[in-house]
């Protein structure tokens, strides 16, 4: 697979094996959170498209993803408008960099639609595969008005733009979705459509009807093996989408047909500009297998990079691509990001003979990938580095800059956990939030009895939290009795790192979300406030109110942003 | 298929989806805070709306969540009327 750029646009080409097929696949893929579940299934989809014979393009559309444009900013058109039509721009752009004659078109969810759409319009399409469509524009709209009303606690009043995710969309644009319903579409010239919904639904069963009385050749694909498309909430090693329906099913409507002659696509820049930085597909560490967007200031040449980290199994632009729009900020200030994949997420190979599935969330060794990375950003002219990270992505970037000497600044949001539990991660994250004694009370109510009876409340789980807590609790009392009668050394593991971290100038900012599970680790180490950090010159901590986890939410994103920035900026001025 | 039948439905089949754990369903059910997060009460709207062919929250304009399951059969049963 090979980064490509055009049209503020990036993208990755998957070029076919020991031959080329007349047939070019564009993947569409979905918005938002659909997007980043999807995203390494994509991958995976694209290479099993290559290896059939078939070119494959994964895009993002402007606003999204690596794009150059901003998706808080509508375009002239409105972002739904611009979708469609960075359709039809990239099918056109990949069969003259291809030379391919045909195009075949895959959407996942809003993807599947917008793919529709543009295909309908077409004459060059030989085929249409979707993905769990979202087959009424009103309904999905519907969602995420419902999501944002259940983030914000308020409705969106009427003639107001919509703030979700990394989207402003206004009324316009929200009534343009609202109309849509495939249903309605026509095809114009023979269509082959495989439709692959995830549930019973009769507006499928429409589709069907209506489309094959309009001659369109319809088949309804299978879903079970695509679920890891949808799946949500994973941290230990997991599986990706089985695509060989998909494929078979491609390779009966478009067969390969290896008479063509093979084509070298032109190389193009690989390079966006946008209003103050630059932006480079990177690819370093063993063998080049790991990925990533290295955002650089348009102007001078600064020697301090900041690398960003996946946030759980999202990708390297992260959820509302708040990697993307932090670094672009940085850049602003003279500050160069390199926002990476680690092994096995976003675009980055997973380890030899496991390419194909997605690497544990916070149980996997990362020391190389980040030291990878920075061996490749020294080699540009980099001499100073600062990892940042979401969740997971703090837990690793901390581990890191105790092994990797060269990481001078640290960026820790939301980080859960100082050390590995000693249990099953996501059990520990999940019952660690309250005391034993709040589940006690709970469960002597008579509602809590009926829960526990009927099964309703999970409490070996909560149990084996509890006792991970109680370790933590118990090994850190014992730890402070021993050290006042000098049996050993006075600091827990959290206080030896941040010792460890000061000693070396290592400035590290923690921020935190309001909610006591995601400052529990932090507070019983350093306490709610952070008072416990005094001992460590260069460590401060802040609680954003506002800020969501995984800061979805635009207004304690945009905060979180600024105190990084700020930060990291201030030793640079 | 009752209204009723296809909303309790769709909290199943999103429940399962979206593999989250979910108690019995009862009318006393908090839609908010019994295992279901935005995403899962929005998915179900979604698909409600797809299903039975109502949009309550259209058809009232701005209108709350309702906040416990029976509330929000109701809701859907009297826009189906």
């Amino acid at each position: 697979m090979t980064p490509v750029t055009f049209n503020d646009t990036f993208g990755w080409l998957h070029t076919p094996r020991g031959g080329v097929g007349r047939v070019a696949v564009l993947i569409c893929p979905s918005l938002m959170q659909d997007a980043l579940v999807s995203h390494v299934s994509l991958r995976l989809l694209a290479d099993k498209l290559a290896e059939a014979g078939y070119w494959a393009l994964r895009f993002d559309y402007p606003g999204t993803g690596d794009s150059v444009a901003e998706g808080d900013v509508e375009p002239p058109e409105g972002h739904w408008k611009a979708w469609q039509k960075s359709i039809n721009t990239t099918a056109d752009w990949l069969r003259a960099t291809t030379g391919a004659s045909e195009i075949a078109f895959c959407g996942i969810r809003i993807g599947a639609t917008l793919a529709t759409l543009a295909a309908a319009e077409r004459q060059d399409v030989v085929g249409i595969i979707q993905i769990a469509p979202v087959i009424r524009g009103n309904s999905y709209v519907r969602q995420l008005l419902v999501q944002s009303q259940l983030q914000t606690g308020q409705p969106l009043p009427a003639g107001e733009d919509l703030v979700f995710y990394e989207f402003r969309l206004s009324p316009r644009t929200l009534d343009e979705m609202r109309t849509v319903d495939l249903r309605k579409v026509q095809f114009t010239g023979a269509r082959k459509v495989a439709i692959y919904p995830r549930a019973e639904s009769k507006l499928v069963d429409d589709c069907l009807r209506i489309w094959s009385g309009a001659g369109v050749q319809v088949t309804r694909g299978a879903w079970q093996n695509l679920e890891p498309l949808m799946r949500q909430l994973v941290i230990e090693e997991d599986t990706l989408a089985d695509w060989s329906d998909v494929i078979d099913w491609l390779q009966k409507a478009a067969p390969y047909d290896g008479t063509v002659k093979a084509v070298t696509p032109a190389p193009t820049p690989l390079m966006l500009r946008g209003n103050g930085f630059v932006e480079t597909p990177m690819r370093f560490g063993r063998r080049g297998r790991i990925f990533g967007v290295l955002c650089q200031p348009a102007q001078g040449r600064p020697d301090l990079a900041v690398i960003t980290t996946n946030s759980g199994r999202d990708p390297h632009y992260g959820s509302c691509r708040q990697s993307v729009t932090f670094s672009r900020q940085l850049a602003k200030v003279g500050i160069a990001t390199l926002r990476m994949d680690f092994a096995g997420l976003g675009d980055s190979l997973g380890p030899t003979g496991r390419e194909h599935l997605l690497t544990p969330m916070f149980e996997s060794d990362r020391l190389p990938d980040i030291k990878g990375a920075i061996d490749a950003l020294e080699r540009l002219g980099y001499r100073r580095f600062a990892a940042q990270g979401l969740c997971a992505g703090a837990y690793h970037s901390l581990q890191a800059a105790l092994s990797e000497p060269r990481i001078t600044a640290l960026l820790l949001v939301n980080i859960p956990l100082f050390t590995l539990p000693g249990q099953v991660v996501m059990n520990y994250l999940t019952y660690r939030g309250s005391t034993l004694a709040h589940y006690v009370q709970r469960l002597f109510s008579i509602d809590g009895l009926r829960k526990l009876v009927s099964g309703r409340v999970d409490l070996r789980n909560i149990l084996r939290g509890q006792i991970a807590q109680a370790k933590v609790r118990t090994a850190a009392k014992v730890q402070d009795v021993a050290s006042k009668v000098g049996m050993a050394d006075r600091l827990t593991p959290a206080h030896r790192m941040m010792a460890e971290l000061s000693a070396r100038g290592v400035r590290t900012l923690f921020l935190f979300s309001e909610g006591q599970s995601e400052i529990d680790a932090f507070a019983q180490e350093f306490g709610s406030q952070g008072e416990g950090l005094a001992s460590y010159p260069g460590a401060e901590m802040r609680v954003i109110q506002h800020m969501d986890h995984d800061m979805s939410h635009a207004p304690g994103r945009k905060i979180g942003q600024a105190l990084m920035v700020d930060f990291v900026a201030s030793r640079e001025t | 298929m009752s209204v009723r039948q296809t909303v309790l439905d769709q909290v199943a089949i999103v429940a399962e989806q979206q593999r989250k754990t979910i108690p019995p369903l009862t009318d006393d059910m908090p839609l908010v805070g019994s295992g279901l997060d935005s995403l899962c009460i929005a998915l179900i709207v979604a698909n409600l709306e797809d299903e039975l062919g109502v949009d309550p929250f259209g058809l009232a304009g701005e209108v709350a969540m309702p906040e416990t399951l029976g509330d929000f059969v109701t809701f859907y049963e009297k826009a189906a009327a």
